[in-house]
């Protein structure tokens, strides 16, 4: 993690006390004055964060305890990202209600849904749903939707993902390797993102919110040399298509390989 | 006027006269002019090939312009039921509906559609990512700000 207030050394540590801090917030706010919390299981714009394990299952005992809803958002990590259908399958638990967009049609045409646990749609039985949207269940969106999840299925796109993850980490240890300014990288399926650093002490080289004259000389050389992605901060994303090829991600981390010298001549020793 | 006719410059200047662009100061955008999109690559009008590294916004999963999909939605348009009002039964909204009952895990068996990826407002995560094409100004005074998810 790129700013890191420690609750602890290692994942057991790190789940006990973020769950620990959490149920102090919900005995302060009241249980009963919180219907439901929402979390991205795997956090993505902000740097692509996993839970520590067992956080997921942690939570989700806690919110079952004092009667709050869980609300996984898989806008982002769904459909495969992460290498599972869900990126709540991580840490092995079901939520109460799921979001998803994004994947679910690949973009083609717009399309987002909300997935209701039994429990939570059967109170809709016979208590009204007091909302709706003039583009509910656009037909056209569910028709591209359909052959979308069936490439999905026929492609073992899911699967896939999961397939290209080692490969994805051994291009980013490449990297690194051979790079002082790589700070750190992760990936998880082909969810994946490298951290840039100024010093051997491993200080990112631009602060949250912030930039940094060879963040955004590295951007207009990707751009010029053909790679789309994103950079910020002191951190660049690897989130290809679940379809692209071993041949094309190595072409993407050869021009970053090229594109990472610009960051080694700001790097301060 | 023919978007496929029209040379880049016109293009992107159009665009920036008469578009809004989200995440940015206006005067400082710098859009990325794209024609096609097909698997892994995106080509400008003057032909560059870009690798697509990022999915455009972590979104197009199975690679852009994916053939089979393009088939589907042509026949679709040729079904004539594009769009009819979210109290009606069609098969797409029950094929849809029971293929994700059957793909999501556990007892997630009911789903409502919405039209788009949500847009959460956002507290001190600061402003969105800014491409090679977009720039932002001013980031470290943005208080509230919401970001793509």
């Amino acid at each position: 993690m790129p700013y890191d207030y420690s609750f602890g050394a290692t994942d057991a540590e790190r789940t006990e006390q973020n769950l620990r801090y959490l149920e102090e917030v919900i005995m302060c706010e009241g249980p009963q004055t919180i219907a439901a919390m929402i979390i991205e299981p795997v956090t993505g714009t902000n740097g692509v964060l996993p839970p520590p394990a067992g956080y997921l299952q942690g939570l989700k005992r806690l919110l079952d305890r004092h009667g709050i809803l869980l609300i996984c958002d898989e806008v982002m990590a769904g459909f495969g990202r992460t290498g599972k259908l869900f990126a709540f399958e991580h840490g092995d638990i079901v939520p109460d209600i799921v979001t998803m967009a994004k994947g679910l049609t690949s973009a083609y045409v717009p399309l987002g849904a909300m997935g209701l646990s039994d429990r939570v749609a059967a109170h809709f039985d016979k208590n009204v749903f007091w909302g709706g949207l003039t583009y509910n269940a656009h037909n056209f969106a569910l028709q591209t939707a359909l052959a979308v999840l069936g490439v999905m299925q026929e492609e073992k796109l899911v699967e896939r993902a999961a397939a290209m993850e080692p490969m994805m980490r051994a291009e980013m240890e490449r990297l690194a390797a051979r790079h002082r300014s790589i700070r750190t990288h992760r990936c998880l399926g082909l969810f994946g993102i490298m951290e840039v650093q100024k010093n051997r002490r491993g200080e990112p080289i631009a602060p949250y919110n912030g930039s940094h004259p060879a963040m955004n000389q590295l951007a207009k050389f990707l751009r010029d040399n053909g790679l789309f992605t994103f950079v910020r901060w002191h951190t660049f994303m690897c989130n290809p298509p679940l379809t692209i090829s071993e041949d094309e991600l190595r072409e993407g981390f050869a021009i970053l390989d090229r594109g990472l010298e610009i960051t080694d001549a700001a790097f301060e020793d | 006027m023919d978007a496929k006719t029209m040379d880049t410059e016109t293009m992107i200047a159009l665009c920036k006269e008469h578009t809004f662009y989200s995440w940015a100061a206006q005067g400082s955008v710098d859009p990325l002019p794209v024609a096609r999109a097909e698997g892994s690559y995106l080509y400008t009008p003057d032909g560059q090939k870009i690798l697509d590294f990022n999915s455009q916004l972590m979104c197009v999963n199975i690679g852009h312009s994916h053939p089979k999909v393009l088939a589907a939605m042509k026949a679709a348009i040729d079904e004539h039921l594009l769009y009819v009002y979210p109290g009606t039964a069609t098969e797409a909204r029950a094929r849809v509906g029971a293929l994700l009952a059957e793909m999501a895990p556990g007892d997630l068996n009911t789903f409502f559609f919405t039209s788009a990826a949500p847009r959460p407002m956002r507290t001190r995560s600061g402003p969105p990512a800014s491409t090679p094409g977009a720039r932002r100004s001013s980031p470290a005074t943005a208080r509230t700000t919401a970001a793509p998810t």
